[in-house]
């Protein structure tokens, strides 16, 4: 792992809080949604997105193909780029879960928000530098500075 | 049989950041043999090691998942738009 050269984040304030909410919202779900940005590691604001797991939402989230391509086409659409998403662990670390890395795709982030009986918690996020890679941690920074 | 790909975003840095390509094929398949002869990575994105369409990946021929029709064997029409859908999830 080189976490020399791992990137960070910059979360915008807006952004951040909408995920804290969503996340409060969606519990004891999990909740999930798109990150945008006009810059790679740069999120200016975030799109709550259902989640369409129908098994086990607790422990699961899915983004439906429509929601998808309507998120991607909103961001191209504005000149910006879907950077990735987040979804929350329920009353669980902030860390990604096997199933998590299995969906990963390279180019896209991963943010993940704990949820501790119902209130949001430590935000983290991740990236997958390769297509075979485990997940990597990236720095993350709220606001401007 | 010319069709336009839709590219999602984690694949475009691999097509020169394009969001849509033109290219050829009769068949799903031949079609995603020609993208990966034009950008290689992409077929160990799209493709299983034997061939088939791995299961984070949706492709939707003209709007409808090529899954309900004949999957890599679904022909394509002069003009079609094939898209690529990553699939979202977790846990």
């Amino acid at each position: 792992m080189n976490d020399i050269a791992a990137p960070s984040v910059r979360l915008a304030a807006e952004a951040f809080e909408a995920i804290r909410q969503e996340a409060k919202r969606a519990y004891p779900h999990e909740g999930c949604g798109a990150l945008l940005g006009p810059a790679p590691g740069e999120v200016s604001e975030t799109l709550a997105l259902p989640n369409q797991e129908q098994d086990k939402p607790r422990v699961r989230f899915t983004v439906s193909p429509q929601d998808y391509l309507a998120t991607e086409a909103s961001a191209d659409a504005r000149g910006l780029t879907l950077l990735g998403f987040w979804h929350s662990h329920p009353d669980h670390p902030a860390r990604p879960s096997p199933t998590d890395r299995a969906y990963a795709w390279p180019g896209l982030l991963t943010l993940v928000i704990a949820v501790e009986h119902g209130e949001p918690q430590e935000l983290t996020a991740w990236d997958v530098p390769g297509p075979e890679a485990p997940f990597r941690q990236l720095g993350l920074r709220v606001g401007r500075d | 049989m010319s069709v336009q790909v839709r590219i999602p975003t984690p694949l475009r840095p691999l097509v020169g950041g394009r969001a849509q390509v033109t290219t050829n094929g009769s068949t799903v398949a031949e079609v995603i043999g020609a993208l990966a002869s034009e950008a290689p990575q992409l077929r160990a994105q799209l493709l299983s090691a034997d061939g088939t369409l791995r299961s984070f990946v949706n492709l939707y021929l003209n709007g409808e998942d090529v899954r309900s029709r004949s999957g890599l064997d679904t022909t394509i029409a002069d003009g079609d738009e094939l898209t690529i859908v990553p699939a979202i999830a977790g846990g």
